[in-house]
């Protein structure tokens, strides 16, 4: 869990930037760290693997993120000004978890998500499961069909293992978190889509581990965890714990790490979000596994 | 590979390259004759006439296959050339004391020549057949780990071949999973030569349903228009398809 000690150190990276109104923040890099840092922390309360120190900071770095957002009055206002964007609500979705809510933002999300056309908004298939979870997150009663936006994924495709790319492991590993609400409801993964990942799991975390793309592998073993039955893959682990710094960020990849602090930030900030994440279940599944025996 | 002095890897290279483009041919139907009799030709350097004999050890049973599988005469030149391969390259015997197999060389060696007198004994060379290599000790089986294995059983793609069958063969057929897995990185890291050997491995029972699926002929298909015109890769597929109930291509 020395990844979450690095995001809390980090706070200040993670801070929206001050004095700039909603309609001037850009969504990639304002937003999306933010919101990722408020899924980190989400998890972590969720799964109150408690004990560590690091499982101590969830619940006030949740509270840093609310204020950033000014108890969400940036994601409301967001919201209202692109409606048909989506981002907003699936930021607001990962605080549902954290015990904050925007009255008037819930209002304006029920009525946008119960639109015609929020059916069809276009967007790539696991897209379509992020806005489907944030809405069963919300509580919302208009969710499309999951086996449906399933089957529009690569992954609800179950193709050929090897027909596959950089990228379209990161379209599979999002379909998994979204579907499985990551790792609440590994029952949702249907079992044939269970059986895949099993088989194939094993020779993409090879070809990753090889290549030290540990962002990627990161979430390879997120995705493990997402199972009924992870696999565990131990070797992968011990590479990753190999991979980290001690001060806890975990590289994205190959790549040095850059000494100036934003910089270093910027570039690796995602796979320590990964590693935290990761970290958290796979403490929580070891836990929830020795309980059983 | 046996230790061999002398001639650069180059000319070696070269031979085992040229020996597998006339086997593909013979086996896809575009060359109508074959035979082994060329490789003892007295043409060019010793170091090519040596490199010549030592590619018809390299492929081993594979330089067999046109008579094996795609029906050209075998006779006693062919016979001849295949034993002055043996006797200019031997083969250390197993040594049943030797207890360090780390890298299974010896063993991968004994099980490619059991399969070369295989095929020797059914194109009717007397006193060809070998007993079954086993190595107490040395792993060529699936417990070593999907990852190890594959590495192991894309060495023995040789054994491969539609006719042979073995306890390699059985491990095979009962652990595709760990087969398939080994295709997928090894095409996935672009290492086409092996991923076509493995998929040789999974070929060679014909296309069995698995669970998740996995086809292998997509994976030949794929191999003969990205991977290059590598005449040994071309070897792989072309056997491979005769184990899928084609004729090599």
């Amino acid at each position: 869990m020395r990844a979450l000690g690095w995001l809390d150190a980090a706070r200040d990276h993670f801070a929206l930037p001050a004095d700039v109104p909603s309609d001037r923040l850009r969504p990639n890099e304002d937003i999306k760290p933010l919101g990722e840092l408020a899924l980190t922390v989400s998890i972590a309360i969720r799964e109150a693997a408690a004990g560590s120190r690091e499982a101590q900071l969830a619940p006030a770095l949740a509270a840093f993120a609310w204020a950033q957002f000014r108890d969400g009055d940036v994601l409301y206002e967001l919201q209202r000004e692109q409606p048909i964007e989506t981002f907003p609500t699936e930021t607001y979705a990962w605080f549902a978890r954290t015990g904050h809510r925007h009255p008037r933002l819930d209002e304006l999300v029920a009525h946008l998500s119960g639109l015609r056309a929020a059916r069809v908004t276009e967007v790539v298939p696991n897209r379509a499961l992020a806005i489907f979870n944030a809405e069963r997150l919300l509580g919302l009663p208009h969710r499309g069909d999951p086996a449906a936006l399933t089957a529009r994924t690569w992954l609800g495709g179950t193709p050929e293992p090897w027909a596959i790319d950089f990228f379209t492991l990161y379209a599979v590993t999002h379909a998994v978190f979204h579907l499985t609400d990551w790792g609440a409801r590994a029952d949702d993964l249907p079992p044939h889509l269970q059986t895949y990942l099993h088989a194939w799991l094993p020779a993409w975390l090879e070809v990753y581990l090889e290549a030290g793309q540990w962002d990627l592998v990161g979430e390879l073993l997120i995705v493990d965890l997402c199972l009924t039955e992870p696999d565990c893959h131990p070797h992968a682990w011990e590479a990753l714990a190999r991979a980290q710094q001690p001060d806890g960020l975990l590289p994205t990849g190959p790549e040095r790490v850059p000494t100036d602090a934003a910089k270093a930030f910027r570039e690796h900030y995602h796979p320590t979000i990964v590693a935290a994440i990761a970290g958290t279940l796979a403490v929580s599944r070891r836990i929830g596994a020795q309980a059983t025996r | 590979m046996p230790v061999i002095s002398g001639p650069p890897r180059a000319v070696y290279a070269t031979a085992v390259e040229t020996l597998a483009g006339s086997v593909v041919r013979a086996l896809t139907g575009a060359d109508d004759a074959f035979g082994l009799a060329g490789q003892l030709v007295a043409e060019g350097s010793p170091a090519e006439c040596r490199a010549r004999l030592a590619a018809v050890r390299v492929l081993g049973p594979d330089a067999l296959a046109p008579f094996a599988l795609a029906g050209h005469q075998f006779g006693p030149e062919d016979a001849e050339v295949v034993e002055t391969g043996s006797q200019m390259f031997p083969t250390s015997e197993l040594d049943p004391d030797a207890t360090d197999d780390a890298d299974n060389t010896v063993l991968v060696r004994a099980l490619r020549d059991w399969a070369t007198g295989e095929v020797l004994t059914r194109l009717g060379v007397a006193g060809s057949a070998r007993v079954y290599p086993a190595r107490p000790g040395a792993s060529v089986g699936p417990d070593q780990g999907w990852l190890a294995w594959g590495g192991v059983l894309a060495q023995l793609s040789p054994l491969a071949t539609p006719g042979l069958d073995g306890p390699l063969h059985a491990d095979a057929r009962r652990y595709r999973l760990d087969v398939a897995r080994g295709v997928t990185r090894a095409m996935l890291r672009r290492d086409y030569l092996t991923a076509a050997r493995l998929a040789r491995w999974l070929a060679s029972g014909g296309e069995v349903p698995m669970d998740p699926p996995f086809a292998v002929e997509p994976v030949l298909r794929q191999l003969e228009l990205v991977a290059g015109p590598d005449p040994r890769l071309r070897l792989e597929i072309a056997i491979a398809r005769y184990g899928l109930g084609g004729r090599g291509r």
